[in-house]
């Protein structure tokens, strides 16, 4: 079922690498490498250049992030406002799919 | 922010090769992403999976081409830098319309009296050859103009000095090969000429000596430095320029090289007028004599040349019709 509103899985495979990108940018402003770094430390998945800078420019579309002014060849991105509610919506959505997958596991 | 370890591994091929692909991509792509991918490459290892992981978005990238939202921008840049470079063409054509009516008057000054117009036309091998000559010293000081003036800008904004240097060696490399070249088929060469008449007795050499032992070993050279010349200057291009595409170069080449046709033709009509009107056609009375006459020198002569230079200005002007609704189709 897809929901009219825009939402992350509107950017088909690059869903996945999409909210991996949202969620390290959370925090604070990142350029490409480190929010590589940053996503391979906290979620374990490696991201390789052309994945993230395809993510990258589906959400600049889309508004999620925005680029700032680059330093020594590297441009730190920023999360919107819109971007922060599309995180917060799919990270619920998870988090209720995780504690009803959990519950459902537990013994009765 | 967070500094970061740089990769201090030994520099793979893959890595090589994934940085190949960066310049593969779209240039509105390159324009926007490809400095940022060029520093992650440097700095991280890269394996197999992230060439078939680059190989995959540049696919990507050709398939969404709508993605970059700065391609309206890039679109804009690369119409403004192509009229830029149509104008400086423009300009230099200006520039060496005074060293092409200097050609013609020398033609026309060592021509025997034969008793018909001393049209430059009637030597059409010599001015065709002294054309293309003029031609490509135009293009090679287009191309040398605006190149040298983009990689310049860029190499001061990002003090990166390879483009310019890349520029500045293919624009000396077809400089070398043009002289070369010219000096063996005396290409309006007079001024190298005369001073090869002074020199060569003094080295002990004649001009046959000097072809074989000079001239074609020159110009085997010639022709591989065109190619290195070539080569550097796309790269240079490439780096320097990415809004300019070759396609706008093309146009602006056939743009110029259409105007030089036109303005030639021009000039031989305006001879061929003045004969029949002043000149010695002007006696034909019959009217067999002077229609024969003028489709002679029309058809025969100048007729190819304009036939040369409509075919070539229609071109441009459907390269620039299509530049054009390009252009307006992005910015909708």
């Amino acid at each position: 079922m897809r929901s009219s509103r825009s939402s992350l899985s509107d950017l088909g495979h690059f869903s996945d690498p999409s909210l991996l990108i949202l969620s390290s940018l959370a925090g604070e402003p990142k350029h490409g490498y480190a929010m590589m770094a940053d996503i391979e430390q906290f979620s374990g998945t490696h991201l390789e250049v052309g994945t993230l800078y395809g993510a990258l420019a589906r959400l600049e579309k889309q508004g999620w992030i925005e680029p700032l002014p680059m330093v020594e060849r590297r441009r730190p991105y920023r999360i919107t406002g819109a971007g922060r509610a599309v995180l917060r919506e799919q990270l619920s959505t998870m988090s209720k799919v995780v504690s009803t997958g959990l519950q459902r596991l537990a013994p009765a | 922010m967070q500094q970061i370890p740089k990769d201090t591994s030994p520099r793979s091929p893959w890595k090589a090769w994934t940085a190949r692909l960066i310049h593969l991509y779209p240039a509105y792509w390159q324009e926007r992403y490809a400095d940022e991918m060029l520093a992650i490459l440097e700095e991280r290892p890269a394996t197999l999976w992230t060439f078939v992981d680059m190989l995959l978005s540049l696919c990507d990238a050709y398939l969404h081409g709508n993605l970059v939202s700065g391609r309206v921008v890039g679109m804009v840049k690369q119409f403004y830098s192509s009229v830029a470079t149509i104008f400086g063409a423009g300009l230099l054509f200006c520039l060496i319309s005074s060293e092409i009516l200097t050609f013609l008057t020398n033609i026309s000054r060592d021509i025997p009296p034969v008793g018909v117009p001393t049209l430059p036309i009637y030597q059409p091998l010599l001015l065709v050859l002294n054309f293309l000559s003029v031609a490509l010293v135009s293009l090679v000081g287009f191309c040398a103009g605006s190149l040298l003036l983009s990689t310049g800008r860029r190499a001061i904004r990002t003090r990166c000095m390879r483009p310019f240097f890349l520029s500045l060696s293919g624009i000396f490399c077809l400089a070398i090969a043009f002289i070369t070249y010219s000096l063996v088929y005396n290409l309006s060469s007079r001024y190298i000429h005369d001073h090869l008449d002074f020199f060569l007795p003094l080295l002990l050499l004649s001009k046959e000596m000097l072809f074989f032992l000079v001239c074609i070993p020159s110009v085997l050279l010639s022709l591989l430095l065109v190619g290195v010349g070539i080569r550097a200057l796309r790269a240079a291009l490439r780096l320097a320029t990415p809004g300019i595409h070759l396609s706008n170069l093309i146009l602006a080449a056939a743009t110029m090289i259409s105007t030089m046709l036109v303005a030639y033709s021009g000039i031989a009509l305006c001879f061929i007028v003045y004969s029949f009107s002043f000149g010695p056609f002007s006696n034909l009375t019959q009217p067999g004599e002077r229609s024969r006459a003028i489709l002679l020198l029309v058809f025969d002569r100048s007729g190819s040349l304009l036939t040369a230079s409509m075919l070539l200005a229609s071109y441009s002007l459907v390269r620039a019709y299509q530049a054009r609704r390009t252009f307006k189709v992005q910015i909708q």
